[in-house]
């Protein structure tokens, strides 16, 4: 038993604007605004007691980043998830961590790879990748290899080759641009 | 167990009273031995108490997800090996669950039931691990040749039913990839038999060790509160009390259908992790061996595609391995390849407790408490 439907409906019905249902587990949708308040609610609900942030993530879509957040009830072993789509314009989200401490890092990670910034995070900084990384690898228009074209150094064969080693630049800034790039793929929610 | 606190001023009093001054940033790892992999952490000290930690994490990272996404399904099948490569049978697990289930595939009975032989043969190989390199960190090196005499056997079993030692990619979307025939049956009696007495044997050569008891009791002492806080999961938050193994309450694979006991211990501290996980090799071994008597018949594996397209949608499944949770969350877009694949490592996350837990301890008991949580930093880094 992953949820009570009914119970979940009846209690998140101010927060959520949509919700889905995919092989029995049950998605909200929500505002950027209201995610806070939701946490804290599920949180703090005698009934509900969500008081494990079980995993939080991203994921690309065609306008804006979706924050995925699943919440889990160690006493009533319940699961939900809750997504809230962050538009490109303005990518920052609230940060978690006034709510549940477990966002932490997984906030930092989510920075690092989706470059996705969150208000009041007490120190959101890489946590996997060296600070001096440009980019942010998980997001769908940054290529498998890296932006920047370093061959390892036995690719040298010419002593000569080792002399003039192609700067540390990134190629082509339009590889940067999401809109030139026709590899981006599309999902509707 | 002294407090910390008094043995600060009883030793080196003096010090105490200028304690501003005296305070120094002492960095350990990422080369170190006791961190079990290239895991850093400083830790600021004032003399021996440690008032200040900041644990530094990813040297191993490889970018599993990133490869993932440029992969079909199927290749992205054995780069989970090596992420946790002590329980890489769990993992595997972890990723073709969602999958079956988006899929919505009927997995054969006789699959499931060889998927737990294979995760259970895994989960005692990595606490077997466990219990020889907590010795280790101790001090103590006769632990380490109890465990791994008999560890090599499990490794010997899973390369006979898996083809592998380490990086197993056994369980494959829709079953496993190789059925078990009667000679390797009989190796796995045959261990079990030999496991019986050297499992009592490993109790009493650490247990009742006066050195061992003193380095772990007391030591590292958690809430049920606070690792729920940080999201703790497994033998760890198991140990403070928490009766919560998924195996139970979120039943995969076949495990609803096996008769075994979730183990807790009360205290919360470095030996109720180390009983925890003691207790659960034998639990592990009550599983394989209903395994092998009831073992169904029937197709190892649901032929399936090399190259198959998952409907569009999205699951978030979560296993138990032999270090906690983990989650994973798939994204299809009903292509050839995952849209997007997150593991929610528990390594990772039993990580993020150590700065609160750290706080007021010896440096000794650093690498005491450390042990104690078993991190695998192929799974932390990814």
């Amino acid at each position: 038993m992953l949820h009570d439907k009914k119970l979940f409906l009846k209690k998140l019905k101010p927060f959520f604007n949509d919700y889905a249902e995919i092989r029995g587990q049950l998605i909200f949708i929500l505002d950027r605004s209201k995610i806070l308040e939701c946490l804290s609610f599920l949180k703090n609900d005698k009934d509900l007691k969500f008081n494990m942030l079980h995993d939080l993530t991203c994921n690309q879509k065609v306008k804006g980043l979706e924050v995925v957040y699943q919440l889990h009830s160690v006493d009533n072993s319940y699961w939900i998830t809750l997504k809230s789509l962050i538009p490109f314009e303005s990518l920052v989200a609230p940060s978690a961590t006034s709510i549940f401490i477990a966002a932490d890092w997984h906030e930092r990670e989510a920075f690092d790879m989706f470059g996705i910034k969150f208000n009041d995070h007490p120190d959101l900084r890489r946590i996997l990748l060296p600070d001096d990384w440009e980019g942010h690898p998980l997001k769908k228009e940054y290529p498998l290899g890296g932006f920047k074209d370093i061959k390892p150094i036995w690719a040298y064969e010419e002593a000569e080759d080792l002399q003039n080693l192609p700067d540390r630049e990134i190629l082509d800034s339009s590889i940067i641009n999401p809109d030139s790039d026709d590899k981006l793929k599309v999902i509707e929610s | 167990m002294s407090d910390p606190k008094d043995f600060l001023t009883t030793q080196t009093g003096t010090l105490l009273e200028k304690e501003s001054e005296d305070r120094f940033w002492l960095n350990m790892g990422p080369q170190h031995p006791s961190t079990h992999g290239v895991f850093r952490i400083l830790l600021e000290t004032e003399g021996e108490i440690v008032k200040n930690v900041v644990p530094i994490i990813g040297y191993l990272h490889r970018g599993v997800e990133k490869i993932s996404e440029n992969r079909e399904w199927m290749g992205a099948l054995p780069l989970t090996d090596r992420m946790d490569y002590l329980g890489a049978m769990s993992n595997n697990m972890a990723l073709t669950l969602p999958v079956e289930e988006l899929m919505e595939l009927e997995v054969p009975r006789r699959a499931q039931w060889l998927r737990v032989l294979a995760l259970e043969t895994n989960r005692l190989a990595s606490h077997l691990l466990f219990y020889g390199t907590l010795g280790l960190d101790l001090g103590a090196l006769t632990p380490f040749f109890f465990a791994f005499r008999q560890r090599e056997i499990a490794q010997y079993l899973l390369e006979l039913l898996s083809g592998q030692r380490i990086t197993f990619n056994y369980i494959r979307y829709g079953g496993v990839r190789l059925d078990i025939t009667t000679p390797i049956e009989r190796e796995f009696r045959k261990f079990i038999t030999g496991f019986r007495p050297a499992y009592e044997e490993m109790w009493n050569l650490v247990e009742g060790n006066e050195i061992f008891r003193t380095r772990i009791i007391g030591v590292g002492e958690s809430t049920p509160e606070l690792l729920i806080k940080h999201g703790v999961t497994g033998p760890i938050l198991r140990a403070s009390g928490v009766k919560r193994d998924l195996r139970k309450d979120r039943p995969f694979a076949a495990y609803d259908e096996f008769d075994f006991d979730v183990i807790t211990h009360d205290k919360g501290d470095t030996y109720s992790r180390w009983y925890c996980r003691y207790k659960e090799m034998g639990e592990s071994l009550k599983i394989i061996e209903q395994c092998l008597d009831g073992m169904p018949d029937g197709p190892h594996i649901k032929k399936m595609p090399f190259f198959f397209k998952p409907p569009p949608g999205e699951i978030y499944s979560v296993t138990d391995t032999p270090r906690g949770d983990l989650g994973v969350y798939i994204v299809s877009d009903g292509s050839r390849f995952p849209y997007r694949v997150r593991y929610r490592a528990p390594s990772f996350c039993n990580l993020s407790v150590l700065s609160e837990l750290l706080y007021g301890t010896g440096i000794g008991d650093v690498i005491a408490i450390l042990g104690s949580f078993d991190p695998v930093f192929g799974e932390v880094d990814r």
